[in-house]
């Protein structure tokens, strides 16, 4: 089913043209994206069940004006035919004031050339099979409530089953001189969160679907909450792992967050600019092993961070970041591309419209290989397959890793043992575990279940993925 | 619209109560790269929070649903009406313990102010780079986010509350270069109002520690020796006591936690003392009045390592039947006995910056990689980095010391620093 646009933007649509066009007489650049995004969390748990709106709902603008140096926004939520003059005049305002409390602190305000955009005028509209509003919060609810007491049902350890269900409606537009861009799809997320406590330590993992899907989603719930047992008992029954080197396999979720974490963050071209990227001065060069493939892109994939317009109405694109081993190129937002004398490749995304836009990553992902995962299993003496992940983090500048992973189970000459290790700590220096790469299996699987932060703030949805992969990582 | 709001809700017969939080944000934001401004932005926005409380029946019992949705000032009354609808028909399906909503306990509405003053931005900036003053290193780039916040909150039972705040958040990150090698820290800081000092004392210690983390030499195997924890990661530990003592995670199984449980059993170190507080100067997020406009009050949860009160949200506490404490954003942890300085007899190791230090309030589990540490071989402190620390706070819960010097950084005040005596540094 067809996925439109908001009513709102659609009738707001003229307002926020006639806006661009008045700021235009004074500014040489102006944009304007329109947010109206919408979307439902609902969590059913032991105690009682929870319906709010999603994290990250939004209604709302941001202008984007060049003052004739730089680059300046100003994010509002109201907006009219009779407020344009206002908004107009704090523009003014704001830009004036900024000059002169420069001038006073001695600094001045880097000079940007004016964006240059191509002529686009289109619609964007998704398609999924049942739209949100067209199941009753009745039936969601119980299709979730079965899911946690079927869950329940598996075990006598567990506290609580928390089945958590989240959709989005995307609205957006984007309005400059060139440009008068909508784009309208959905996406959803599952999860399945068993917690159990045994000897008075509380265990818990979380399993989950995402997609560019509808409410048919929940129906990936009945795939998942078996599994979610079998993998609780795994950490419940873990042992503390002995920190060292070893032989390891990542499975498609930890090897989409090495992707994502150790190499994706340092390539997000806006740290180029700031010369936070030690990623620059490997350009064309090999920076992982021969058999690494690595891709981001809104249009590399279909998941929650496809769209077909970034932030800065820059048409989605396909960005082969690492070619064999070599890192080819990284991906940016409209101004770092301008900054750096390159095309933006369509990555410039905001939390909401209250936020800036940055180099962002999207789908991001390793190719796959030629290897079978019962191959690279019987070709580890000793080692662990790593399987899911609670956090990473980015060390753009030094390379660092740290990447929080759920469990590892133990393999022994070729074979698992019963033995799993909770929780882990996978550190190191990017070019070593990148280059240690020394199997890729076949089929590339993505997850889209979190968000992405950048540092500690601007969160963002994002996919991760890719193949098995074994390495050596140290982990603690 | 918020006339609007209240009239229609106040006539909305199939509804037991409704909350609204009417929310105004101004904000001020310069991103800098080095000394030069890369962009300023500035954000203006409204909204209105509306909870709404149905009371619902299934076989015989009684439930309170409760469901939120936010509305926007642009919304027309007829798309406001339908909005609230389908908040009404979300909270019908909501099947929770009831509780009583809070009533009004104050004889007349009540306004607290804090001052508010307009950011003196340009001596902001000249702090900020007050002592970026050397070649080798300095900050390359920052972004500076001032905000001015007022809120109003109202309810159907005659709660009606206003009050005004300004906080700040500050993100740095500094380089410095040695022998060609080029190293950067990172520092996101909370404040409440931003003053110029205080921020020029934040980049000045920062581009210290990354002066000494471009001479650092790559982390050893350390077991055996005193360990310890230093700034925000110490914040970051304690806050798990924090969260075990809330009566949400008591009320949903997740704590064990019950007042008069003992935390610390025969401990060697030092005892935990904790006390929430809803005011700190250092804090972003200091505040009279909680969500559901409960007058917050300083409030002890743990002494001698023992839980005295629970505390949370009044929904939560009601279903404990314990008194209403209500959200108090931060705490005070009671300062220990060891001087630091007392350490630099014998070797010890000082973890001061990591990647993302991180303890898990769930489970406990503690650690992270080691962006910056000093190690003092019984002579003098060596920068070290990388490695890494795991463990989990009930293996040191019983041993943990606290430093006498005092810390203080956003929702936290006390102790500088946690010293362990078990834990392992892996590198």
């Amino acid at each position: 089913m067809k996925v439109n646009l908001s009513v709102f933007l659609e009738e707001t649509r003229p307002i926020a043209r006639q806006l661009v066009d008045e700021l235009l007489k004074t500014y040489t650049y102006v944009s304007l994206l329109g947010a109206d995004s919408m979307g439902k969390r609902y969590m059913v748990k032991k105690t009682g069940v929870d319906i709010n709106d999603a994290r990250f709902s939004e209604r709302g603008f941001v202008l984007r004006v060049h003052n004739s140096v730089g680059y300046m926004e100003y994010a509002f939520n109201e907006l009219s035919i009779d407020k344009i003059p206002e908004i107009i005049s704090k523009i003014n305002e704001k830009s004036n004031y900024l000059k002169e409390q420069l001038k006073n602190a001695n600094l001045v305000q880097i000079k940007y050339e004016k964006l240059i955009e191509d002529s686009m005028k289109k619609d964007f509209n998704e398609d999924v099979a049942i739209l949100p509003e067209n199941i009753s919060y009745k039936d969601k609810l119980a299709k979730m409530r079965d899911i946690m007491e079927k869950t329940f049902d598996l075990s006598d350890e567990l506290i609580d089953v928390r089945v958590i269900y989240e959709e989005m409606n995307i609205s957006k537009i984007f309005i400059s001189k060139e440009k008068d861009l909508s784009q309208a799809y959905i996406w959803s997320n599952t999860y399945i969160i068993p917690i159990a406590s045994k000897n008075s330590q509380v265990k818990y993992i979380h399993l989950g679907s995402s997609g560019l899907k509808g409410v048919e989603i929940l129906d990936e719930l009945y795939d998942l909450y078996e599994d979610s047992i079998k993998q609780l008992n795994y950490v419940l029954n873990a042992k503390t792992i002995e920190p060292g080197e070893y032989d390891v396999i990542l499975n498609p979720e930890v090897s989409g967050l090495v992707a994502h974490e150790a190499f994706g963050h340092g390539v997000e071209m806006d740290m180029f600019v700031k010369g936070r990227a030690n990623a620059v001065h490997y350009l064309n060069k090999a920076v992982a092993s021969k058999l690494v493939n690595m891709y981001d892109g809104a249009a590399s994939a279909r998941e929650v961070s496809s769209y077909f317009f970034d932030d800065e109405g820059v048409i989605a694109g396909d960005t082969k970041i690492i070619d064999k081993g070599i890192f080819k190129t990284g991906i940016s937002d409209n101004l770092s591309a301008e900054r750096l004398g390159i095309k933006s490749t369509g990555n410039g995304k905001r939390q909401t419209f209250e936020h800036k836009a940055y180099s962002r990553m999207t789908n991001t992902f390793f190719g796959e290989g030629n290897n079978s995962l019962e191959s690279m299993i019987a070709s580890i003496d000793y080692g662990f397959l790593l399987e899911s992940f609670n956090s990473g983090m980015e060390d753009p500048k030094n390379w660092g890793i740290q990447c929080v992973i759920s469990r590892g189970r133990e393999i022994k000459n070729g074979k698992f043992t019963d033995k799993v290790f909770a929780p882990i700590i996978m550190t190191g220096y990017v070019p070593d575990l990148l280059k240690s790469i020394s199997m890729v299996s076949k089929g590339v699987e993505l997850s889209g279940s979190g968000y992405c932060g950048k540092g500690y703030k601007e969160f963002v949805k994002t996919s991760i993925g890719g193949p098995y992969i074994k390495a050596r990582g140290k982990l603690s | 619209m918020f006339s609007f709001l209240i009239n229609y809700l106040t006539n909305f017969e199939k509804i037991q109560d409704w909350k609204i939080i009417e929310r105004k944000k101004d904000s001020i934001e310069l991103y800098f790269i080095k000394k030069e401004l890369d962009m300023h932005r500035s954000v203006e926005v409204l909204y209105y929070d509306v909870t709404l409380y149905v009371e619902n029946k299934k076989e015989g019992k009684t439930y309170l649903g409760e469901s939120n949705t936010v509305v926007s000032p642009t919304m027309k009354e007829s798309e406001v009406i339908k909005v609230l609808n389908d908040c009404y028909q979300a909270a019908c399906y909501v099947y929770n313990k009831p509780f009583t909503i809070l009533k009004k306990k104050i004889s007349k509405d009540t306004e607290v102010n804090q001052e508010i003053s307009p950011f003196a931005l340009d001596e902001l900036i000249k702090g900020m780079f007050e002592h970026d003053l050397k070649t080798e290193g300095g900050l390359g780039a920052c972004e500076i986010f001032l905000y001015t916040r007022k809120f109003h909150i109202i309810t159907s039972k005659g709660i009606d509350v206003i009050y005004k705040k300004q906080d700040a958040m500050v993100e740095l990150v500094s380089y410095w270069i040695n022998n060609k090698k080029e190293v950067e820290l990172f520092d996101n800081l909370y404040f409440g109002y931003l003053k110029k000092e205080e921020l020029s004392q934040k980049v000045k210690v920062l581009l210290e520690e990354t002066e000494k983390r471009s001479k650092a030499e790559p982390m050893k195997d350390f077991e055996g020796i005193p360990v310890i924890l230093e700034g925000d990661n110490v914040s970051e530990f304690f806050n798990y006591f924090v969260m075990k003592s809330n009566a949400q995670t008591i009320y949903e199984g997740i704590s064990n936690y019950y007042i008069d449980f003992k935390i610390q059993n025969n401990p060697k170190g030092d005892l935990l003392e904790i006390t929430l507080k809803p005011y700190l100067e250092s804090s972003s997020r200091s505040t009279p009045y909680d969500n559901d406009g409960v007058l917050l009050k300083t409030t002890p949860i743990i002494e001698d390592g023992v839980v005295k009160n629970i505390h949370g949200e009044h929904r939560f506490t009601s279903y404990l039947d314990l008194p209403t404490t209500g959200m108090i954003p931060n705490f005070s942890v009671g300062l220990g006995t060891t001087d630091l300085n007392e350490l630099k007899t014998k070797p010890h190791i000082v973890l001061k910056k990591f990647s993302d230090f991180q303890t898990n309030s769930m489970t406990g589990d503690f650690g992270g990689e080691i962006r910056f540490a000093q190690y003092f071989d019984g002579k003098s402190y060596n920068p070290l980095t990388c490695g890494t620390i795991s463990s989990n706070v009930n293996k040191v819960v019983n041993s943990m010391k606290f430093s006498n010097e005092k810390f203080q950084s956003d929702i936290y005040e006390g102790p500088k620093a946690i010293i362990f005596d078990n834990l392992k540094v892996s590198k």
